[in-house]
């Protein structure tokens, strides 16, 4: 596009297809997110069930604390990236998707400080809550992301990790203790919640680019 | 019949310009890949709608590297509608 003086139909034509363009529901790049938290958080869930499951050391749920240092890690890397190359923008919808999400960090760290509080202080360990919030908050964000964005994968993502979420929470009621299988089942709903439609997202943008 | 503002009526300027009217806010690569313009270009343009008042420039640091973020006006947008409003009149007897 050049500087340059325009004639009327060009210059109503020029703003709708501008509006258009800002218009489309994804970028390229879109599921990248999803795909690092979904990835980052199934190979921690993996790694936590081989060390138990080999050396039946629960000292080893500790790797679960990896997960906002990798995941944040490397979404600093593929932000930095991604806004290299396509830029950044805002808007209503990228913004609600973000407060959404930026809600589910805040309610882990506030679980995060109850249980340090419940384990320092009080000598009681109560952090299966955070390993049962760790499938029913991001469920409960994907599915409010998907009905934001109208992505049905993502409300069927997000709906099954907030299925098993309550599940490993009657499990816990039931059973006081949880298996080492609901390490599986954490890394299995972050692959159904969170990387399928990542890559399903990042297919479409780039379908819709074309 | 009413004359429409040459600020607005020049390609690249109207094009930034609604862009910013759907977003909250785009940054110069956003700007630059939408309009498919050169960055020396983009950059007097984005200068010239800044002076006029139509929208506002912020520059940020983000993984060290500096960002130039833009954001429609008040004062912009009711020049866009009333750039609008006098197109329409340019149509109305078709």
């Amino acid at each position: 596009m050049e500087e340059r003086t325009i004639n009327e139909k060009e210059s109503l034509e020029l703003i709708s297809q501008m509006i258009k363009q800002t218009k489309e529901k994804l970028n390229v790049g879109s599921g990248n997110l999803f795909l690092v938290w979904g990835y980052v958080c199934i190979f921690v869930g993996l790694a936590v069930y081989g060390s138990v499951y080999y050396t039946h050391d629960f000292r080893f749920y500790l790797i679960y604390f990896l997960i906002p240092l990798l995941g944040f890690g490397t979404q600093w890397l593929v932000l930095t990236r991604t806004q290299k190359h396509i830029g950044y923008v805002s808007n209503y919808t990228s913004k609600m998707v973000d407060n959404v999400w930026s809600v589910t960090g805040y309610v882990f760290l506030m679980a995060l400080a109850i249980c340090l509080y419940f384990s320092i202080v009080l000598h009681a360990s109560v952090w299966i809550v955070f390993f049962i919030l760790g499938l029913l908050l991001p469920g409960i964000s994907c599915m409010v992301s998907g009905y934001v964005i109208k992505e049905k994968c993502l409300v069927w993502g997000g709906m099954l990790g907030v299925g098993f979420g309550v599940s490993m929470m009657s499990s816990s009621i039931f059973y006081q203790a949880l298996n080492n299988i609901w390490n599986l089942i954490f890394s299995l709903c972050y692959l159904v919640m969170m990387v399928f439609p990542g890559h399903y997202l990042n297919h479409k943008a780039k379908v819709e680019a074309k | 019949m009413q004359e429409l503002n040459p600020l607005l009526h020049s390609q690249l300027r109207l094009a930034i310009m609604s862009i910013l009217l759907s977003v909250d806010e785009a940054d110069f690569v956003y700007l630059k890949e939408k309009t498919e313009s050169t960055a020396g270009n983009l950059s007097v343009q984005i200068d010239k709608l800044h002076t006029a008042g139509y929208i506002s420039v912020t520059k940020d640091l983000t993984a060290m590297k500096p960002r130039t973020i833009c954001r429609m006006t008040e004062k912009g947008r009711g020049a866009m509608e009333e750039y609008v409003n006098i197109l329409k009149t340019y149509f109305n007897g078709l």
